[in-house]
């Protein structure tokens, strides 16, 4: 009988946390609205679904509180987000997102892991989730492994500047070379 | 009946996230697996010490769970306190002598140990890998229990130790093995069978060797018992050298079987020489 008591009691708190946690993904809409973004009921559903596979995966634990909607509201803004890619997007960025927080062993917070995410993947990655997962986060991941802690003082912010291997253009400097090299005003 | 069973699921997981919470400043809503199953560790650790202490409180005393793991952890807390005071009152009148795992385990284990216990995240780790033996079973405690428990050991060995002196102890352990420096095993263990044949002979402590005829006395007087019945003699004996100190006694009584168990394995192969009790005759 307690044992039934139990499971009942179980089942009817993990129902309540899960109505919770929709809850706090649906009320994104109210800001992503602005950006041409919602989420559907079934698209909650789906990233919550995700979000229990993808902890089951990367062997992590979350207590009430859940990453998601602050993933929302960090890419909403992108301008490689559309509603098009958007549920897609949040269920690749779940599962990058959880990949790092192990290979960077804890060593970074939720925030800063999210804004070196969300400036990568607008600047560098030009909104290529394989190219922020396999290079920037990975060259990241070396160098918080091997002791960086650079991002506590940026919060994330500018990071990869100082970490990244290849030499890249700079926006004014390419688009003034384009001009002269074609005459285009 | 365990923690778990104990108290509401519900109320140990609220636990468990505030410490969570706390373990990561906030900053992160997910932990690993390990880091969660340490802090739910933690929380039980706490949860049954104060259960222990729990004999204290008068009956029909409601706490809530919350308020009982504070309690626990407050004794956690002054549990290590008094494992730093009873170090503090062990280290002036320390001797290792001579061997090498005591020493390391009590001059440097045992600081590192109050420098690094985590009484809040991981309480039930003992960090001390309590290399030097004890004759007291300790696999059972955790935590600052285990390290209290065996700290206290070493202090009842020591207080036994020196109402030897220095120079009996070290020469037993020498006739038990010349290079006993590096062994890893129990100083009373080996030092209690060669003491128990200057009580069993009646022969004072002075008289630092023993002669054949010595051996022949002790084997035909212990030499036919049963091995229950010289166990009670070794026991008895025991009672009779470490009167002075009953917590001392008790101590000491749980190495007297495997002393017992040495006496007559020498009796019966003819080697008391070798169980500490060397022969000055050539």
């Amino acid at each position: 009988m307690k044992k039934g008591m139990d499971a009942g009691r179980e089942s009817w708190l993990q129902a309540a946390l899960a109505r919770q946690q929709a809850d706090a993904l649906s009320h994104c809409n109210e800001i992503t609205a602005a950006y041409g973004l919602t989420l559907s009921q079934a698209d909650c559903a789906l990233l919550l679904a995700e979000r229990q596979r993808v902890l089951k995966q990367e062997r992590r634990v979350e207590w009430g509180r859940s990453i998601l909607p602050e993933i929302v509201k960090k890419f909403c803004a992108s301008p490689y987000v559309n509603q098009n890619n958007y549920v897609d997007t949040l269920l690749r960025l779940q599962e990058i997102f959880f990949c790092y927080k192990n290979e960077m062993l804890d060593e970074i917070s939720d925030e800063e892991l999210l804004q070196f995410m969300q400036e990568q993947f607008d600047s560098v990655c030009f909104g290529d989730l394989d190219y922020l997962e396999g290079t920037c986060l990975e060259i990241f991941a070396q160098a918080i492994r091997a002791g960086y802690r650079g991002q506590q003082r940026t919060a994330g912010r500018d990071e990869f500047a100082r970490l990244d291997i290849v030499t890249r253009w700079d926006r004014q400097l390419y688009l003034q070379v384009l001009q002269e090299l074609t005459g285009w005003r | 009946m365990s923690i778990v069973e104990f108290y509401q699921r519900e109320e140990l997981v609220g636990l468990v996230v505030e410490l969570t919470e706390r373990y990561s400043g906030f900053d992160s809503t997910s932990v690993t697996y390990e880091r969660a199953q340490q802090l739910m560790e933690a929380v039980c650790y706490c949860l049954q010490m104060h259960q222990q202490l729990e004999s204290d409180l008068p009956t029909g005393t409601n706490i809530t769970v919350r308020e009982a793991y504070q309690r626990g952890y407050e004794a956690v807390c002054n549990q290590a306190r008094q494992v730093r005071l009873l170090y503090e009152q062990l280290l002036p009148r320390f001797q290792s002598y001579g061997m090498l795992c005591l020493q390391d385990t009590i001059v440097k284990g045992i600081p590192a140990f109050l420098v690094h216990y985590d009484a809040r995240y991981c309480p039930q780790d003992r960090l001390l890998t309590m290399d030097y033996p004890v004759l007291t079973d300790l696999r059972s405690l955790r935590g600052v229990q285990a390290v209290w428990a065996y700290l206290r050991c070493i202090d009842l060995e020591q207080r036994f130790l020196s109402k030897l002196g220095y120079d009996f102890v070290c020469d037993s352990l020498w006739a038990y093995h010349s290079n006993y420096a590096v062994l890893i095993e129990n100083i009373c263990a080996i030092v209690l069978p060669g003491l128990l044949g200057y009580v069993l002979l009646e022969k004072p402590l002075h008289q630092r060797c023993f002669t054949k005829q010595d051996y022949r006395v002790l084997t035909n007087r212990y030499g036919a018992m049963e091995q229950s019945q010289l166990i009670e003699v070794v026991r008895s004996a025991v009672s009779r050298l470490t009167r002075w100190d009953g917590d001392v006694e008790q101590y000491l009584l749980q190495g007297a079987e495997d002393a017992a168990v040495r006496l007559s394995v020498a009796m019966e192969t003819n080697t008391l020489q070798t169980v500490c009790l060397p022969c000055c005759e050539k």
